[in-house]
């Protein structure tokens, strides 16, 4: 009997195929436009590891990827690309959803933004032993009790 | 087709919450126990949580919606005429997997619709009854919260103490006490310390989409690893496609087929459905024969109707504030009751349950900002939308879904798994009277909000992928005309036939679920231990 794994996707780091020069230099402007820099932000292609997370990020939905690869295709042709990504967001929102979650973030996993925005992922952050009775500590709950019971109870209500 | 040789006392079909409450509670009273599960195990390793591109990976691979996920676990659900995409996972541990943990109980009138407002229909039985089987499950899974709270009857408490609210949980309680409305900490099937084979909560804040800490009470975890201690076995990668039922009309056991698509036989004296609210009826649907001409167990036409997916609605809101959203319980912070109630002035009957979460992640905060004009998300502004992340707060709305007879779940015509088996399809539209109550429910999001001093908020009145309540298609009843179950969760039908997950749900309550479905199955495997003596089995 196969032993693969039924209810666990696999977990890739690559997409099953690079992309092409100019798929990647289209990525490259829309990633631009779409996280423009500003004088306390860089945009995507002035970070030096960009490529490295949209790769991990292409391969976080992988099997968007031929659509992706689609959509990059037909932005290639564009002439004007900031026109044809606004274009496509009012007329093919499901397409631009996707490649703006792409290209968008993967900027938000490079470490220097990380560090600049202030988030470095979901990782343990335990909380200090008395730290959920510090947060009820004052009378933030008193008024809630003193109001007193609000549920309707059938038996006396029937009754 | 191959059989087993061995006859198990009890066959549960489904290794989701309910099946691993009735495996673990059987299998401790010395019955044999197999169960079958379509799925196979999932480790804490495994979620999309562990890594840096999660919030990519939940868009698809780790969805909710097997419509969009396609594991091989999974099979397809037919909605080309729903309102609503349901939602569940496929393995040890059921959608638990994927659950918040959210842990409120279905509150007294619930079980009394009917008599209280004339709509509906009474469950046969009433809080009481089950308060003792909700105890029971919250003591066995170390379930956290503060006693005492207002919007139920005297004696609820938990085993844990409760998990941080944190700022964000201060900032929404303090707005509800201004609007004098009740509030009260969040109960959570997240151990606030080591329980058992659950590990203290670290606010990992991806509760939704898998603990990587172990940390949360999926029922892998909280109850199938215990009821394998006691000997209960779980049959993975194994679809089920028919109950099989004797001349006498008692269930034999069910044909299942392999991960290579074999066919077996497992033979039981009694089974017991817990493949949740689409899949039971879909399995009992599937399982028509000469002698159950409308499928299993349906003599009154009632397998599959009545479907209650309780449609979700939220109110996000950004603050200048930090509030550590991206940090858990998410998981709930804070709850409110304070519309679960009828009240006819509102222009509805029932009502809505309120619970403030945390949303963690850049890419989050740059969702909920879709509706915002191009311009003002994306560009030169896209920085400062992800930079609030960590002041990120929802309230979410659950509201009470009335059964519809034609809400329903059938056998698609046109969609099949991978093993060719019917997918269900699910016909569902959202009622008028749940319509008004998500209306209602966003207004009073708002106001929340606004008294929490937002700077911004974002409405979504229906969220078609959530939640993944799945109730009401085989409800429980006295009558054998308007029920499928009895208040064991025995069918009418068939004497050694159970059911004992979401499908047994009368009315659906505004309260997640989970904690009512595993205490009524605790309190259907108690009934069948009681009653073996005088079971009916097949000879």
């Amino acid at each position: 009997m196969s032993s693969h794994r039924l209810s666990v996707p696999a977990h890739r780091t690559r997409a099953q195929r690079p992309l092409s020069v100019a798929q990647r230099a289209t990525a490259h402007q829309v990633a631009d436009l779409l996280v423009a820099s500003t004088d306390r932000d860089p945009s995507p292609t002035q970070l030096g590891d960009y490529d490295q997370w949209l790769d991990l990020a292409l391969a976080a939905r992988a099997e968007s990827l031929d659509q992706l690869l689609g959509i990059l295709d037909q932005l290639q042709d564009a002439d004007d690309i900031d026109r044809a990504v606004r274009e496509l967001d009012r007329s093919h929102g499901e397409q631009f959803h996707l490649l703006s979650s792409v290209v968008v973030g993967a900027y938000f996993m490079c470490p220097e933004v990380c560090d600049r925005i202030g988030y470095h992922g979901q990782r343990r952050a335990a909380p200090r032993t008395d730290e959920a009775f510090e947060d009820l500590a004052d009378d933030i709950l008193d008024v809630v009790i003193e109001r007193g019971p609000i549920y309707v109870d059938p038996a006396q209500v029937l009754t | 087709m191959t059989s087993t040789t061995e006859t198990a006392d009890v066959l549960i079909i489904g290794a989701g919450p309910s099946g691993g409450v009735v495996a673990h509670t059987l299998a401790s009273r010395g019955f044999s126990v197999v169960c079958l599960e379509q799925g196979d195990w999932v480790n804490p390793s495994d979620f999309a949580g562990n890594h840096p591109e999660w919030e990519l990976l939940i868009q698809q691979q780790w969805h909710h919606d097997p419509n969009i996920r396609r594991l091989p676990s999974d099979y397809p659900v037919d909605i080309t005429d729903s309102d609503m995409s349901p939602v569940m996972f496929n393995a040890v541990g059921g959608s638990s997997i994927l659950y918040g943990a959210q842990w409120p109980r279905l509150v007294p009138s619930d079980f009394r619709v009917h008599s209280l407002d004339g709509v509906a229909d009474d469950w046969p039985i009433s809080y009481a009854d089950l308060a003792p089987d909700y105890d029971e499950v919250d003591r066995f899974i170390g379930a956290s919260g503060v006693g005492g709270d207002p919007a139920y009857p005297p004696g609820l408490d938990y085993p844990m103490p409760p998990l941080p609210i944190g700022p964000g949980g201060r900032v929404a309680a303090q707005a509800a006490n201004k609007l004098g409305w009740h509030w009260w900490p969040g109960a959570n099937a997240i151990p606030s310390h080591q329980f058992k084979a659950l590990e203290p909560c670290v606010r990992y804040g991806v509760c939704e989409f898998g603990c990587p800490q172990g940390a949360k009470a999926s029922f892998d975890l909280a109850y199938w690893s215990h009821a394998q201690k006691l000997g209960a076995q779980i049959q993975t990668g194994a679809r089920v496609r028919q109950i099989v039922t004797n001349r006498a009309g008692l269930a034999e056991g069910a044909v299942w087929v392999d991960r290579d698509g074999n066919e077996h036989l497992q033979r039981a004296q009694v089974v017991v459905l817990c493949a949740n609210g689409i899949g039971t009826p879909r399995l009992l649907l599937l399982s028509e024969s000469a002698q159950h001409p409308n499928g299993l167990a349906n003599s009154s036409g009632l397998v599959g109707r009545n479907l209650m997916l309780h449609p979700n609605a939220s109110v996000a809101g950004f603050y200048d504030d930090a509030l550590e959203t991206n940090r858990g319980p998410a998981g709930q912070l804070i709850t409110s009751m304070q519309f679960a109630e009828t009240d006819r002035s509102r222009g509805f009957v029932r009502g809505f349950k309120l619970s403030a979460m945390p949303v963690p992640g850049p890419m989050a905060a740059v969702e909920t900002s879709r509706q915002r004009p191009y311009d003002d998300l994306w560009g030169t502004a896209v920085h400062d939308v992800a930079r609030r992340a960590g002041s990120h707060l929802l309230w979410a709305s659950v509201t009470e879904d009335l059964p519809e007879p034609d809400n329903r779940v059938t056998l698609s015509t046109t969609v099949t798994d991978d093993a060719g088996i019917p997918a269900p399809k699910v016909d569902y539209r959202i009622s008028e009277n749940t319509r008004k109550i998500l209306r209602y429910s966003v207004e009073r999001m708002r106001e929340l909000h606004e008294a929490a001093g937002a700077s911004e908020t974002f409405a979504v009145e229906l969220w078609v992928d959530q939640p993944g309540h799945l109730l009401g298609t085989a409800r429980m009843g006295t009558d054998p005309d308007s029920s499928v179950v009895d208040a064991y969760g025995r069918t009418h039908d068939v004497p050694n036939l159970f059911i004992a997950d979401g499908s047994l749900f009368v009315t659906s309550g505004s309260a997640n679920p989970t904690s009512t479905i595993t205490a009524l199955a605790l309190r259907v495997a108690k009934g069948i231990a009681a009653n073996a003596q005088g079971q009916k089995v097949p000879s």
